[in-house]
């Protein structure tokens, strides 16, 4: 009898208590996650902000793949590809048995469409805000399907940053719609993708993703993801505390420590491919004026805005490389502070202020720059000890890139996060002449120098690594001495994460890739 | 015989196990629980630290000190200290020399060797914003360190705190978590209250106990002697900035409350068990887990709500009225934090957005208007100094409209000559300039640029925050239209004034005088959608004040209950006590049956008129005596007073085997408690519901249109209506009708402002019926006020804009005109009908919505 009794009281304990475990580790289906700014659009080329990368590189996934940790140029939806010895004849073979969140299949027809509707201003379904990304496929002369799953891309010259251009977020592929109408503007706004997750609900600051349970590949494991753009730091910051927030990006760089001293939080630190710098006019005066621009060169501290700006989470930087970028090199000219040396300059040039210059900065933090406003009161400080009084012009992210790429600033401040580790995705996005066009411009510093430009093209031209690299390394210096711009900073970041949220990493372009993430 | 008694004293033994099991198991879960909540006051703590740290390192007077008179730091440093959080404060200059250290009172020293190239001084020296929880000596610490740095970004300094855990700041978290609380580190106890209840035990011995405590299966630690008591520990690591382990938090939960329960189940399951088996299995789980200790958990979580700690989790998860209780509790702590943030910050802005609104709205004249914007604007964004410049249309020139505290009593204000370069740079930046503490922010209506807006600050305060510089931008679209509308109105008026004048002149002048005036008046016309922007937010100012005023009502009730619930409950669970001890199980069950059933009843019993009450009593009293029972008079009294008549037979029927007046006295507490907590709930219901509401009104998406029920949006302006209500008598006459598609906030302008036209009429009493129909594909709503109707000769103007009956500053004749225009834009229409005693607007909405057409180009003119 006492043996069965105790039996019966060992058996039900258990029960109890396996009661209790379960209830403890319910699962958790949904993430959420903060974002300082909200998504711009789903439909993929009308990016060009992190919030959005980070969304629409869910949804929809390009031919080719750059691998998170090595960098490798990996197949995506192209499974694979080879290029004929001309160096400009491309043959894409695609993945097969892939479909479309809507069920319907993948093809070669969809990947045309993508590209040519990037690629072609007259296409009835282009939209004029794929112009930042249009020099991305800008050289690609023919697109044709051989097959229902292969395809030909030929471009005009060779091109070596293609492969991974095609890697790029905004040439995610897109289900073909009919050319002969219009297209409706729902599908417009909200394509249909092949990615882990499919568009559960897009409201302005607020997209809902749930689980692809259709997905080619390995499925995700989290079913829903909510990314919430919530503009105010402490709001984020405390979402993340209280538990209703999974994941934050845009901490402050004050909140870092709390996070650290949570032992149910977590930073992931992730080393940024980026730049963040300081550009000038140079269409306009004084920054026409090369003398100028180095005296702004040498008015800057670099060093107390890492250390300020930054807190130390960041190198100060000389050119538009981040030195994790093959073709970086320190061999370019390098300006000190020396506020003494830049009055000279100034005096040399008789620079006479007649107005305040306008330094146009964001009021939205990004992986690039924590805490922006911080960082243009510091430089302002610098050039006005210098004899240049500066007027800050602060804007939203959204306003901010529309009004620099107007090229309305003076000086601005800007950032750029590398797409795909490819120097061209740096040099020529941000400093070539193709890409300084009023209304769309990368290239905000309006820098037009011709040989230049003719460095960067043949670079793009020149499939021999070594070579290419040389190449770069002429056009870095040219620029270090034409000095557009003051390089301030490679970050690297921090993303706060609660603890028990496995299988995230940073990959280099800034992006978690979520379908990985699990609890 | 034996035999057959097997399975029942198994049963027994089984019953009896889980129900010890269930009830040291959800101590034990607490006990994590509360660890989990000291971590998060620990954090919260260090927060509190690193912000008064900032924010004397930011101090202009410390930072002038530290660059021209050293010497005076100290003195600066020992007044500051004093103001602060227990700690010592340190100031180094920029080589990391100490200036100055001051103990708050009350904050012990760390030993001074160890301040000298710690690691936190390193890194603020280096500009780093540092703060941790470190091991500094024998203690663990907090320690943030800040650098001091000037205008012009150079380093001047390092102010660090360093605020140890010690027995003080455990005393602090034992006064909010209601449990014994000990920071543990190195093999040590750095600081504790246990000892203050284990007189006998030293800190030494009190360790060991703990570290034993926490190795066991079920973690209990004895404090030795009976008035100690023992407790069910837990303990959460604490880490440093770096991840360093650096010691732990213990709590304890004392044990006594689950003795008390431990001897209430043991009674139940002796006479469980021979009743039956799975009477005794259930009445064993009910008793142990979901009576006492949810009551107890719902106890400490109001009793931490009252000091003022939200972040107290409630988690109790039964199924019934405790349950219940609790997860409304629960509910309106998180309305309550949720709103109380939005509110404090928006009620500042908009009742000032409100001010200048309303002003506007019903003032029109402009230099008034101009006055207004910037005095209120200097209040809510702490400025020194404020101008607003208006542009002059023939020669561009920026011309001083209004300031505050330029001076210039006499003779016209200096203005500084930068205003008018920063002035000039926003307006052809359309967007906001910053000059060190000078913000300049444009005015300007559908994209014409009217002037500018420059503020100053004091060089004492910081300089302009990102939210000032949004704010200061929502202000100025706002008030921008405003005083367009302002000018435009002025303009109509001089020029009919001079009109009349005209007249007498010659025909062929007026002529062409007429053509002028048509002009201007289209051009009134089109700045309409300008107006309805301004009306809007006239609306939401006058709505602010009344929510200010609603969400206090209901805090008040709720406050008001929470200071007083934990009492009654303390004395409600010390009554169940004592009864369960005097009454059988049986009698145990079902007298919280009985109470369970009654307390919504007693819940809703409101209070009765004296007199009854007394007759009633009287009554109850006789009948009480008639049976026997002592003090009948008191307990009839009591039992009346709270609406619990009905249960004197219980009270009578338990009367031999326990204490009428802890029965009694039970029944009243539970009254009382339960007509708390209703309180709370219709409270928590209401301000969850305006919460909603303001939301909805304010906060709908102006470009979307949207699928709605249309007595939502009806619904929503009534309840926030609610304060003119008062006295005027609503009858709803709601039918099913489609869902309509609509641009939700501007709908809901046509019911503000019929339903505030009809409030009006009726001056505070009257009826008001809304009715809603179908009629072919339209959705009908039809609002009738009984009040003294429209007069044939007004009515066919009512919807001309600027047409009004009622005195200046209280009408602008501009509501209905909206609402017509609103309701046309829907593609609906809207029509009058009144007599005296009878008004009656009736608006039609198609279910399709807007033609799309109609509806862009309408929002591209706004
Ligand atoms: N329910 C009603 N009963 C009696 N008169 C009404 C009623 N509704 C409107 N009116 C008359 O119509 C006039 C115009 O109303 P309207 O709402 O356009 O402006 P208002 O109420 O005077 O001003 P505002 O709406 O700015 O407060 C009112 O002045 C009033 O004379
Ligand atoms: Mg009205």
């Amino acid at each position: 009898m006492v043996c069965s009794s105790s039996l019966v009281r060992l058996s039900l304990t258990l029960l109890l208590l396996t009661g209790c475990e379960r209830k403890a580790s319910q699962p958790r289906r949904a993430l959420v996650i903060a974002q300082p700014r909200a998504v711009e659009s789903l439909d993929p080329p009308r990016n060009t902000t992190a919030e959005g990368a980070q969304v629409v590189s869910l949804l929809y996934e390009p031919l080719i793949r750059i691998d998170g940790a090595s960098g490798r140029v990996m197949p995506g939806l192209a499974a694979r590809w080879s290029v004929a010895p001309d160096g400009r004849t491309w043959t894409f073979h695609l993945r097969r048995g892939v479909r479309f969140h809507d069920g319907s299949p993948f093809d070669a027809k969809a990947v045309v469409y993508t590209i040519d509707r990037l690629r072609n201003s007259r296409h009835p379904h282009y939209h004029q805000g794929y112009a930042a990304w249009q020099n991305i496929v800008r050289n690609i002369t023919a697109i044709e399907e051989t097959g229902r799953f292969t395809l030909r891309l030929v471009t005009k010259r060779p091109f070596a940053p293609f492969l991974r251009n095609l890697a790029i977020f905004p040439l995610g592929i897109v289900k073909a719609q009919p050319l002969d109408r219009a297209i409706s503007k729902t599908v417009a706004l909200t394509p249909v993708g092949t990615g882990p997750y499919r568009i559960s609900s897009h409201q302005r600051d607020e997209v809902i993703l749930t689980r692809n349970p259709h997905y080619w590949g390995p499925k995700a494991n989290v079913e829903r993801l909510v990314f919430r753009a919530i503009k105010e730091r402490r709001q984020r910051m405390l979402g993340l505390q209280s538990g209703t927030l999974d994941v934050a990006f845009g901490l402050a760089p004050a909140d870092r420590p709390i996070v650290q001293l949570h032992p149910e939080l977590r930073l992931q630190r992730g080393r940024g491919d980026n730049v963040a710098y300081l550009a000038m006019n140079t269409r306009r005066a004084p920054f026409d004026d090369v003398r100028v621009r180095r005296a702004i060169n040498h008015a800057v501290d670099k060093g107390l805005i890492v250390k300020l700006g930054f807190q130390g989470l960041a190198t100060v930087a000389h050119g538009a490389l981040p030195p994790s970028v093959w073709a970086y090199t320190s061999k370019i000219k390098r300006y000190s502070y020396d506020p003494a040396r830049a009055r000279r300059l100034l005096g040399s040039v008789g620079y006479d202020p007649e107005r305040p210059l306008r330094l146009y900065v964001m009021s939205t933090p990004r992986p690039y720059f924590p805490s922006p406003v911080l960082v243009a009161r510091i430089i302002a400080r610098n050039l006005a000890r210098v004899g240049i009084p500066i007027t800050l012009v602060v804007k939203s992210h959204a306003e901010h890139l529309a009004a620099v790429g107007r090229g309305e600033h003076d000086l601005c401040l800007l950032g750029w996060v590398g797409d795909n580790g490819d120097p061209d995705n740096f040099l020529y996005m941000l400093l070539d002449r193709d890409n300084a066009r009023i209304g769309s411009a990368q290239n905000v510093a309006f820098f037009d120098h011709s040989k230049v430009h003719e460095l960067l093209i043949a670079a793009r031209q020149e499939l021999n690594r070594a070579q290419r690299k040389e190449l770069y390394l002429r056009a870095q210096q040219l620029i270090a001495e034409e000095a557009p711009w003051v390089p301030l900073a490679h970050s690297e970041y921090d993303v706060g994460v609660r603890h028990d949220i496995r299988g995230l990493s940073l990959s280099a372009n800034g992006i978690i890739d979520f379908a990985r993430a699990r609890f | 015989m034996a035999t057959a008694l097997v399975p029942l004293v198994i049963a027994a033994a089984v019953a009896h196990e889980v129900t010890l099991t269930r009830l040291e198991l959800s101590l034990e879960i607490r006990a994590r629980k509360n660890a989990q909540i000291a971590l998060n006051l620990l954090l919260q703590h260090v927060q509190r630290v690193r912000d008064e740290v900032e924010a004397f390192a930011r101090a202009p007077d410390l930072i002038e000190l530290l660059t021209l008179q050293p010497s005076l730091v100290p003195a600066l440093v020992r007044e500051r200290a004093r103001v602060m959080t227990p700690a010592v404060v340190e100031v180094a200059d920029r080589r990391g020399k100490t200036v100055a250290r001051a103990n708050a009172p009350g904050a012990n020293a760390p030993p001074e060797k160890t301040f000298h190239g710690g690691l936190a001084l390193l890194k603020a020296l280096n500009f780093e914003r540092y703060i941790t929880l470190a091991q500094v000596g024998k203690d663990v610490v907090i320690r943030a360190a800040v650098p001091v740095v000037d205008n012009e970004f150079s380093l001047r300094g390092v102010v660090i705190s360093t605020v140890a855990l010690d027995d003080d700041l455990a005393g602090y978290f034992k006064g909010v978590l209601r449990a014994e609380v000990a920071f543990v580190a190195n093999n040590r106890m750095v600081g504790t209250t246990f000892l203050q209840r284990g007189r006998t035990m030293g800190r030494a011995e009190l360790l060991t106990q703990i570290t034993k405590a926490l190795g066991a299966d079920h973690p209990v630690l004895s404090l030795g002697g009976d008035d100690d008591g023992e407790f069910v520990v837990a303990a959460i690591p604490l880490q440093s900035a770096a991840g360093e382990r650096v010691g732990s938090i213990v709590v304890g939960l004392d044990r006594d409350e689950f003795i008390t329960a431990r001897r209430g189940a043991q009674r139940a399951l002796l006479f469980a068990f021979i009743v039956a088996l799975f009477v005794a299995l259930a009445g064993a789980t009910m008793f142990g887990g979901h009576i006492t200790v949810p009551l107890s958990r719902l106890h400490r979580g109001i009793l931490a709500m009252a000091k003022g700690d939200r972040s107290h989790p409630l988690d109790i998860d039964t199924a019934d009225e405790i349950g219940e209780l609790a997860r409304s509790f629960h509910d309106m702590r998180l309305a309550l934090d949720e709103h109380e943030r939005r509110l404090a910050d928006r009620i500042s802005e908009l009742s000032t957005l409100h001010h200048v609104g309303r002003t506007l709205g019903s003032v029109l004249e402009l230099d008034a208007v101009l006055r207004i914007v910037v005095t209120e604007l200097s209040k809510v964004l702490r400025v020194e100094r404020c101008a607003l410049l208006t542009l002059r249309e023939k020669d561009g020139e920026l011309l001083l409209r209004a300031h505050a505290g330029l001076g210039g009593e006499e003779g016209p204000p200096a203005l500084p000559p930068t205003w008018l370069a920063l002035a000039a740079a926003a307006i052809a930046e359309h967007g906001i300039c910053v000059d060190g503490r000078h913000l300049a922010v444009q005015l300007e209506t559908r994209d014409k640029a009217l002037g500018a807006l420059v503020l100053a600050r004091a060089a004492d305060l910081p300089e302009f925050s990102e939210a000032a510089m949004h704010l200061a931008e929502t202000f100025a679209g706002q008030a921008a239209a405003a005083i367009e509308n302002a000018g435009l109105y002025q303009a109509v008026r001089r020029f009919s004034e001079g009109l009349e004048r005209e007249v007498e002149k010659r025909t062929a002048e007026l002529r062409l005088a007429n053509v002028e005036l048509e002009r201007t008046l289209s051009e009134l016309k089109e700045t309409q959608t300008q107006l309805i922007l301004s009306e809007r937010l006239a609306g939401l100012g006058s709505l602010v004040a009344g929510v200010a005023h609603e969400v206090n009502t209901p805090s008040g009730a709720i406050q008001g209950s929470v200071q007083i619930l934990p009492e009654t409950l303390n004395r409600t669970l010390v009554l169940g006590a004592r009864l369960a001890e005097q009454l059988s199980a049986d009698e145990m069950r079902r007298m919280l049956a009985t109470l369970s059933e009654a307390r919504p009843r007693l819940a809703k019993h409101g209070v009765r008129p004296p007199a009854e009450v007394r007759r009633q009593a009287a009554r109850l009293q006789r009948d009480l005596s008639a049976l026997g029972i002592k003090s009948a008079k008191r307990l009839a009294q009591k039992l009346v007073a709270c609406g619990a008549e009905y249960l004197a037979p219980f009270v009578v029927e338990l009367a031999d085997r326990s204490d009428p007046n802890d029965v009694v006295a039970l029944i009243e507490n539970l009254a009382f408690l339960s007509r708390g907590i209703g309180a709370i709930e219709t409270a928590n219901k209401r301000i969850i519901r305006l919460v909603k509401a303001l939301r909805a009104y304010s906060h709908a998406d102006p470009d979307a249109l949207v699928e709605v029920e249309v007595t939502d949006g009806i619904e929503t302006t009534l309840t926030i209506l609610h304060t003119q209500l008062r006295g005027v008598s609503l009858v709803r006459k709601y039918r099913e009708v489609p869902k309509i598609l609509v641009y939700v906030d501007e709908l809901n302008q046509v019911w503000t402002n019929l339903l505030h036209n009809a409030i009006q009429a009726l001056e505070g009493e009257g009826t008001i019926t809304i009715e809603t129909f179908v009629d072919g594909d339209e959705v009908g709503v039809n609002i009738t006020d009984n009040g003294p109707g429209i007069p044939s000769d007004v009515l066919p103007r009512i919807f001309e804009p600027h047409f009004s009956t009622k005195p200046r500053g209280e009408g602008t004749g501009l509501g209905l005109g909206i609402a017509r225009k609103i309701v046309e834009k829907h593609g609906g229409m809207i029509a009058v009908e009144s007599r005296p005693g009878h008004t009656s607007f009736t608006v039609h909405l198609t279910v399709a919505g807007p033609r799309r057409d109609e509806a862009t180009s309408e929002r591209e003119r706004v």
